[in-house]
C-alpha cells in the first residue's frame, strides 16, 4: 500500500509526462481526492510556469551592454593608470572579503567614496599647511632680526668683493662663532665685530 | 557553421583584445540572460542592469572560460550566480502572495478587454512572486528547466551539481511551487 506523501513525490517527479506513472500510483490517485487535488495544484503550477510571460528586452540592450563595458573597462584602466595603490588596496580588499566575509571593509576603498575621500584629504592638507598654523623653529630663527641684518651684510659682501678672501670675510661674517672668536661674550650680538668692521 | 564554432571564434578575438567581436555573442545571447535575470527578480529594470552586468562579467572573464563548454551553458551560470548574489545582497523581502476573496475577476472570452490585460498581468506577478519565495537551490533549478527548458545535463553542467541532485531539487520546487499557488487557485484559473 502506497502512501499518499510517496505518492506526492511520484507525482512530483512525474509532472512532466503524467501518462508514465506506476499503474497503482494511478489508482491510488483516482480513489483519493486529496492526491487528485495535489495533482491538479501541481498541473497547474507547471502550466503557469511554462506559459508565463516574460517581457522583451528593449531593442537598445546590445548598445546598451556594449557602452557599459565600454564604460567599465575605460574607468578600469583609468583608475589603474592613476590609482595603482588604490587597485591593490581593493584587490587586497575583495581578496580579503572572499575569506573573511563577516569582516568588511569600510566604504573609502569603495568607488562611490572616492570624492569624498580626495576631499578629505583635501581638507586634512589644507589644515597644516595653512599660514594659521604655529611656525616652526627654524621659521623663527629666520625671522630673527640680527639674522636678517647678517644675511644682508653677507650678500653684499659677495657682490662687492670679487676676491677669495672676500667671499671667506662673507662666511665669516655670517658664521655666529664669530663673536664669541672676537672676545665679543654675551653682550655682543653675533657677528656684529665684523660688521662694524666691514661697515 | 554552427553558433558554438562562431562563438569560440569570437571569444578568441575578444581575448586577443578586440572588444568589438564582443558584440555578437551579447546579440546572440541577451535574451536567454534577460529571460533568467527576469524571471528571478520579477522586475524589467532589475533584469536590464542584470543584462549589462553579467556581461560585463562574462566580458572580464573570458581568459577562465574553457572551450569546452558551450557559451550559453557558462552565461547561464555567471546569470543565476549573479542573481543570487544580488539576492543576498539586498535580501530582498518579497512580497507575500495574498489574494482578497472578493477579487475574482470575471473573464469574457471574446475580444480585447483591459481587465483581461490586467489579469494576466496579475497573474504573472503571482507566479514571479511564488518563484522568488522558493529557496534558492530550487528556484534556479526550476528557472532553467521550465522558462529556459534546459535538459536535466545541461542544468547539472551549468550549475556544477550532479545530475541526481538536480532531479531532486527539480522534483521539490514543483511541490513547493504547487503549495505556494495553490491558495489563489480559484482566482487564478
Amino acid at each position: 500500500m502506497i502512501r499518499c506523501d510517496q505518492i506526492h513525490e511520484w507525482l512530483e517527479q512525474m509532472a512532466e509526462e503524467p501518462q508514465a506513472l506506476p499503474r497503482e500510483v494511478q489508482e491510488h490517485v483516482a480513489g483519493c481526492a486529496a492526491c487528485r487535488e495535489y495533482q491538479a495544484a501541481l498541473n497547474q503550477a507547471l502550466d503557469l510556469l511554462n506559459h508565463i510571460e516574460i517581457p522583451v528586452p528593449p531593442a537598445s540592450m546590445v548598445n546598451d551592454v556594449m557602452l557599459y563595458i565600454e564604460q567599465r573597462e575605460t574607468e578600469r584602466e583609468l583608475n589603474q593608470f592613476f590609482f595603482p595603490g588604490l587597485a591593490i588596496l581593493k584587490s587586497i580588499q575583495k581578496t580579503w572579503v572572499r575569506y573573511f566575509p563577516l569582516w568588511d571593509m569600510p566604504m573609502v576603498l569603495q568607488r562611490e567614496a572616492w570624492p569624498t575621500a580626495i576631499a578629505t584629504v583635501f581638507i586634512v592638507f589644507g589644515i597644516f599647511l595653512s599660514p594659521l598654523s604655529e611656525p616652526s623653529e627654524s621659521q623663527k630663527f629666520l625671522n630673527n632680526p640680527v639674522v636678517l641684518e647678517v644675511n644682508s651684510v653677507a650678500a653684499k659682501l659677495r657682490q662687492t668683493s670679487d676676491t677669495w678672501i672676500g667671499h671667506v670675510a662673507a662666511f665669516r661674517a655670517g658664521w655666529f662663532g664669530e663673536a664669541k672668536a672676537l672676545g665679543g661674550g654675551g653682550a655682543a650680538s653675533p657677528g656684529s665685530e665684523s660688521i662694524q668692521m666691514l661697515k | 557553421m554552427s553558433d558554438q564554432v562562431h562563438d569560440h571564434i569570437a571569444i578568441e578575438e575578444v581575448v586577443h583584445g578586440n572588444r568589438d567581436a564582443f558584440r555578437p555573442l551579447v546579440e546572440r545571447y541577451h535574451g536567454t540572460v534577460y529571460r533568467i535575470a527576469y524571471s528571478m527578480c520579477g522586475n524589467a529594470e532589475e533584469a536590464q542592469d542584470a543584462v549589462q552586468e553579467v556581461f560585463y562579467r562574462a566580458f572580464r572573464n573570458l581568459k577562465s572560460y574553457q572551450p569546452q563548454w558551450a557559451f550559453t551553458t557558462w552565461i547561464r551560470r555567471i546569470t543565476v550566480n549573479y542573481m543570487l548574489d544580488q539576492r543576498k545582497k539586498k535580501k530582498v523581502k518579497t512580497q507575500s502572495i495574498t489574494t482578497e476573496d472578493d477579487q475574482v475577476i470575471e473573464i469574457p472570452d471574446n475580444q480585447y478587454d483591459p481587465r483581461r490585460e490586467y489579469y494576466d498581468r496579475e497573474k504573472n506577478r503571482l507566479v514571479l512572486d511564488a518563484i522568488n519565495q522558493l529557496p534558492n537551490k530550487y528556484r534556479e533549478v526550476l528557472v532553467l528547466r521550465h522558462i529556459e527548458n534546459m535538459s536535466y545535463e545541461e542544468i547539472a553542467q551549468s550549475l556544477s551539481l550532479p545530475l541526481g541532485t538536480v532531479m531532486t531539487h527539480l522534483h521539490r520546487a514543483r511541490g513547493k511551487l504547487a503549495e505556494l499557488l495553490k491558495p489563489m487557485q480559484t482566482e487564478i484559473v
